[in-house]
């Protein structure tokens, strides 16, 4: 990973297959060489507010965040609120990518903020493909505004 | 005028009348009397001068016949003059009579009579001497003038006694004349005042008459409205003499009883016109009223002609005589029917009343406001306090209850008599001769018309039993809260649960499904045919497991979810299940039958499941058939609707029926028919969430029928 890009994409996930699974399913357009993976949405969000391990990261927000629904520590409802709560990191896209496909888990996100939410497939061949659909629509298609 | 001053006038008149009358008539008779007188003495004044003329002319005949004597000699001329000396004296008597009391006259009539009897004396010498010398006539001239002397004084004497005669008779004409005049005049005119006297008598009297007869005609109508008043006055009135035989009767009291008056009238007693109850009554009383002498709103039953009775009140007064011995009574009759019948009906409102008071389940009891004392009680209140109402009727609290408890009710009295409001005492728990009551009492005052209080009205609700239950249900219901909330717990640890198995549960499964695909794409050229197919075995399982998961989650889901009951077009939710089942190939559709079905009321989201479910069960079971066929039908009963999904499929076996609506329950098995086990279980809970039953009927191999029932219409709120 080259640290003096910008990472692209921010993979909170704290289940190793799914991210495994999900690193795999963006390596195949070319998005899984700027990507940060954590494990919990502490950790989240340490990265985005810099603080913690990551509070000499380098500048630039991340273009895309891949966020899990449930996790320990903080789970990523709260991560989603303090992401759209904040007006530094307000505009960053947030695709939810969880197994959760409770009509209550949605209500909740899109609520929120969300811009996106993924239910993931037990069957590896949709799972890849909706993922690296994902990817590319919000990395390379989608547009938003420069880092204030 | 009026009839007095009238009738005096009358008698003034007419005894004025009358005197004049009598007074012209006296007068008459004087007049007539001096007119009598009159013409006598006219007569009398004509007798005198004929009597004097018949004594001349005899004086005159006798000088005549001596003188023819004298002359001849011849003795028969001497005849006259005796003749007329015999006669004259008794006319100069006559004359001397006629003159009566006169003395003047008489006087007068002496003198002639004197002088007369001179002249005959003379006449008598010559005669004497006529004879002594016969056949000489000596007539002496002395003689001669003697004798014509004589006979001119005789002359001059009557003459003038004729003519104060006929003097006298002239006055006396006159006289009579003027007394003619005058007494004519006192007839005429007073004849005439009497006749305006009587005439204006008469006319008074005529008018007096006339009204004296129209005060008659008035006094006469007068006695006709008295008689009209008496006998056709709204009520009946009557009269009995000592022995109470009817004496009198009005016709409205004769109409009353259907009866003439002759009938009844000196005929009947009044005690024939009444019923034998109320004869023995009338008997007692009459007798009371003849020394009393009233009689007031005393009830009798007339007996009426018809033999039906009439009710009527009678008041009398007692008529008696001058000695104050009893003459008859005066009695007024009402008919009382109307007031009977609102008595009567007064009494059956009452009655009504009572009836009510005694069937309310509430103790209700009525004191006097001045002593307090209990008037009216009902049974309620006689199993409430346990004492018979003759028990505590005129009782007070203090002979009921403890001293304390007593004072403690009086009180309460006082205050709702002396204040006029209403007073609660809610949860009163009293000490009765049927154990201690919680009893919730409500006491008011009742006022008469003019506002002060006369009762005190008390209505107790005995409320020990509910008391009673309430603790219970409290106590119920506070286990029930517990209950409630245990399960609101398990509801959450089911909740979380769920949560845990849609993600921990599909985690694992995503991870096995994809590495398996990646060990297939990374090392495919070190894995042979049957390494391949193992990791397909690998794969289709994990999808079943996955399914299963999902399945598990709907269902879970259906249980928490909450219903959006509405009114459903079941022909149109039904057929839309269908149309979405058949989706892929309507060649492969199998027939189906279905009519219109009845409404039912539900949530047609979770409803929508169900028809999915049975019809998608109906055509997987039917698949295999040649003809299948599914049917859809419906009947509506009892308020509730029960449809019906039947297939021709394969059907199942009764003795497992039990097991078909439990959740992974199949009957037949995966490589069979596919299915996880979970759609009829989903079919019953929400079935049952709706109030609804669901079952199945089947013979193995011709088809399976599945039923289930949904309310018609929303339920009452």
């Amino acid at each position: 990973m080259n640290e003096l890009e910008p990472v692209e994409i921010l993979l909170v996930e704290d289940s190793h297959t799914d991210a495994e699974m999900t690193i795999r399913a963006l390596k195949k357009p070319g998005l899984a060489n700027r990507l940060t993976w954590v494990k919990d949405g502490a950790e989240a969000l340490d990265f985005l507010f810099r603080q913690g391990t990551y509070a000499g990261r380098p500048e630039g927000e991340p273009k895309l965040v891949l966020l899990d629904l449930k996790m320990p520590k903080v789970d990523g409802i709260e991560v989603l609120r303090k992401i759209k709560q904040d007006q530094r990191t307000a505009h960053i896209p947030v695709v939810m990518l969880t197994s959760s496909a409770e009509e209550n888990d949605m209500v909740r996100s899109y609520e929120l903020g969300v811009n996106s939410y993924l239910v993931k497939p037990v069957e590896f061949d949709r799972f890849v493909e909706e993922v690296a659909n994902a990817g590319c629509y919000w990395v390379i298609m989608n547009h938003v505004p420069s880092a204030r | 005028m009026n009839a007095v001053s009238d009738s005096i006038a009358i008698r003034i008149g007419v005894a004025a009348a009358l005197l004049l009358i009598v007074a012209i008539a006296a007068t008459s008779l004087v007049r007539m009397n001096r007119f009598a007188e009159g013409a006598r003495w006219v007569n009398h004044t004509h007798e005198v001068i004929e009597g004097l003329d018949t004594v001349l002319s005899d004086v005159i005949s006798a000088e005549t016949g001596q003188r023819g004597f004298l002359l001849t000699g011849d003795e028969i001329f001497l005849d006259p003059y005796h003749a007329s000396r015999a006669e004259l004296a008794a006319h100069v008597a006559r004359v001397m009579k006629l003159a009566g009391d006169d003395a003047s006259q008489v006087e007068r009539i002496g003198q002639i009579d004197a002088l007369i009897v001179r002249r005959v004396a003379l006449l008598e010498d010559g005669i004497v001497a006529r004879r002594a010398i016969p056949g000489r006539l000596y007539l002496s001239e002395e003689y001669l003038a003697a004798g014509r002397a004589a006979m001119e004084r005789i002359r001059a004497a009557i003459g003038a006694m004729k003519a104060e005669q006929a003097a006298l008779l002239e006055e006396r004409t006159a006289t009579f004349e003027r007394d003619r005049f005058t007494t004519r005049l006192i007839i005429v005119a007073g004849n005439a005042v009497a006749l305006v006297l009587l005439l204006s008598s008469f006319a008074v009297m005529v008018r007096e008459i006339r009204q004296r007869k129209e005060a008659e005609v008035r006094a006469r109508r007068y006695a006709q409205e008295v008689e009209d008043l008496y006998n056709n006055a709204p009520c009946g009135y009557h009269s009995l003499d000592a022995d109470g035989v009817i004496v009198q009767m009005n016709d409205t009291e004769l109409a009353w009883l259907g009866y003439q008056r002759d009938e009844v009238v000196k005929r009947k007693r009044l005690v024939d016109l009444l019923t034998s109850e109320s004869r023995a009554r009338f008997d007692a009383n009459f007798v009371a009223f003849k020394r009393s002498g009233v009689a007031h709103d005393l009830e009798y039953e007339l007996l009426r002609r018809d033999g039906t009775t009439l009710p009527v009140s009678l008041s009398a007064t007692l008529v008696r005589g001058a000695a104050g011995e009893y003459l008859m009574s005066r009695s007024t009759l009402f008919d009382i029917t109307e007031r009977r019948r609102a008595g009567e009906e007064l009494h059956r409102a009452n009655a009504f009343l009572d009836s009510v008071l005694e069937h309310i389940p509430n103790m209700i009891f009525v004191k006097d406001a001045q002593e307090l004392r209990y008037v009216r009680f009902n049974r309620a209140g006689e199993l409430t306090l346990g004492v018979s109402r003759a028990d505590l009727l005129g009782k007070s609290d203090y002979e009921l209850f403890a001293p304390a408890r007593a004072a403690r009710f009086v009180e309460q009295d006082r205050q709702v008599l002396t204040t006029g409001r209403m007073l609660q005492v809610e949860d009163d728990i009293v000490e009765t001769q049927a154990g201690d009551r919680i009893l919730h009492t409500r006491k008011l005052p009742i006022s008469d018309e003019s506002g002060e209080p006369r009762y005190l009205l008390g209505i107790s609700e005995d409320i020990t039993e509910r008391r009673m239950s309430e603790q219970k249900i409290a106590e119920l219901n506070s286990a029930l809260a517990m209950r409630a909330q245990q399960l609101e717990a398990t509801n959450q640890e089911l909740e979380s649960f769920s949560y845990s198995v849609s993600h921990d549960l599909r985690s694992p499964l995503r991870a096995i499904y994809g590495f398996s695909r990646i060990l297939e794409e990374d090392h495919a050229q070190r894995l042979d045919d049957e390494g391949m197919r193992l990791l397909c075995v690998i794969r289709s399982n994990t999808q079943r497991m996955a399914r299963l998961i999902d399945d598990l989650l709907a269902f879970s889901r259906l249980g928490r979810q909450a219903l959006a009951t509405t009114e459903i077009n079941m022909t149109a939710l039904a057929r839309e299940a269908w149309n979405q089942l058949c989706d892929g190939d309507p060649a492969a559709r199998p027939r189906l039958t279905m009519g219109t079905l009845p409404a039912a009321v539900g949530d047609p989201v979770v409803l929508r499941q169900v028809w999915s479910n049975l019809l998608s069960n109906a055509i997987k079971y039917s698949a295999k058939r040649e003809r299948a066929a599914v049917e859809v039908s419906a009947r509506a009963e009892d308020g509730q609707v029960t449809y019906c999904v039947s297939d021709n499929g394969v059907g199942f076996d009764m003795r497992y029926s039990d097991k078909l609506f439990g959740v992974f329950q199949r009957l037949h098995s995966v490589d069979e028919f596919p299915g996880t086990g979970v759609g009829l279980a989903i079919v019953k809970r929400v079935i049952n969430r709706h109030g609804g039953r669901v079952w199945a009927h089947s013979v193995l191999g011709e088809g399976a029928k599945f039923y289930f029932t949904l309310p018609e219409r929303q339920p009452d709120e």
